[in-house]
């Protein structure tokens, strides 16, 4: 009998540990499209390390005849609405982005958060997010920008880490003497 | 302006986030509700039963998370409101895991064994505390701080509506208990009725129960 439960027990800790590799395995960092890349195609594993990080400062990619740039108000809060700005440029100047749509996801399955964008000036695009954060401390979004640009199909990908809610309400430090 | 997830959609973020995600934040509560409403001997039944009313409380206040998101159209409010609620949902939740595991391993320490000490009369009360129904655990516990659960409710203000808010939460929230459940079989056939593993099992919920303590007193 107890040997029947450890065997059955075995058999249901595999499977679960299946479960978590299948659900883990489809995570926005390992299917997801490298940094910039004309279409989507299909993906090949990525290190979130190498995506263009917009967590401190405006971040670009490049695709070659565009550049594709995303801007946020810093810092990016968890659970409070944050606006996203993404702008594509050709030879200097602002072009539309057709179709354009942000989507946010994480290396651990929380969702594919997608947003249409919304024109608005000077070429930028807006989207407003509210993005969670994970109790495990985990803070690092991937987000995806696909859309027409320039007569063609565009993705491309930058990273971002969020601000917990706690230390975005602490004051900041007290300057050194 | 977020698009619309499917109903199936829900149902799939459910199941993906439950072996991706809940496995590992949610076992402890898993293999608690067992301990406290299924006496070792009562059987694999007794165990299962305890689950699925844990299941269906969780769900329920899932599913009215929803309808409050599909409501309000906006999930700011919602989230502004839920955060102090679930720090403290944490610090409850994060105590009595510590204080169950704590009388649970108590006979371990000599001076500590039940038998009249402060530390029984604390044990005695906890056992007062803890709602009587593993429904009124899940009902509670469905408030505890996931950012899985506000992806959700995020994706749920896109459905236009209370009800439609809640059919997607409640789809999302079956959708986890899968994996939930696969916890609590495995937990029944290896862990709990094996003194050892049961002890192993003792010190995982005190640690889970400690780090659920600290972070909700933290604010993260």
């Amino acid at each position: 009998m107890k040997l029947r439960d450890t065997l059955l027990g075995l058999v249901v800790l595999a499977a679960l540990a299946g479960g978590v590799w299948w659900a883990r395995s489809r995570g926005g960092a390992e299917r997801a499209p490298a940094a910039g890349s004309p279409a989507a195609p299909a993906a090949a594993p990525v290190d979130p390390a190498t995506l263009p990080d917009a967590t401190l400062a405006d971040a670009s990619v490049d695709l070659g005849d565009v550049r594709l740039v995303l801007s946020a108000d810093r810092p990016v809060v968890a659970f409070a609405k944050s606006r996203f700005r993404v702008r594509a440029e050709k030879d200097g100047a602002a072009v539309p982005i057709g179709d354009g749509r942000l989507s946010f996801e994480m290396a651990m399955p929380m969702g594919d958060h997608r947003y249409s964008l919304v024109g608005g000036e000077d070429g930028w695009h807006v989207v407003e997010a509210v993005l969670p954060m994970c109790k495990s401390g985990k803070r690092t979004w991937f987000a995806t920008l696909d859309g027409n640009v320039a007569g063609q199909p565009r993705t491309a990908r930058w990273r971002i880490d969020l601000t917990p809610a706690a230390e975005a309400s602490a004051p900041p430090p007290a300057p050194a003497p | 302006m977020i698009e619309t997830v499917s109903l199936l959609g829900f149902l799939s973020l459910g199941l993906l986030g439950g072996f991706g995600h809940c496995v590992g934040m949610c076992s402890p509560f898993v293999l608690f509700v067992s301990r406290r409403y299924a006496a070792p001997d009562a059987g694999r039944a007794a165990a299962f039963r305890a689950q699925l009313w844990y299941t269906a409380g969780r769900v329920l206040t899932y599913a009215i998370l929803g309808a409050l998101a599909g409501a309000l159209g906006g999930v700011v409010q919602l989230a502004g409101a839920l955060l102090g609620l679930q720090r403290a949902a944490s610090v409850v939740a994060g105590a009595v895991l510590v204080l169950w595991a704590l009388v649970a391993l108590s006979d371990l320490v000599p001076g500590l064994e039940t038998g009249g000490s402060l530390f029984a009369k604390v044990a005695a009360r906890l056992k007062g505390r803890v709602p009587g129904h593993p429904f009124a655990v899940g009902l509670f516990l469905g408030l505890l701080p996931c950012g899985l659960l506000y992806s959700a409710v995020i994706a749920a203000v896109a459905r236009g509506g209370p009800l439609e808010g809640a059919l997607a939460l409640l789809l999302f929230g079956l959708g986890t208990a899968p994996a939930l459940l696969g916890v609590s079989l495995a937990d029944e056939l290896l862990a709990r009725h094996r003194a050892f593993v049961n002890r192993l099992s003792q010190v995982f919920l005190l640690a889970m129960g400690a780090w659920f303590l600290w972070t909700g007193l933290r604010g993260s």
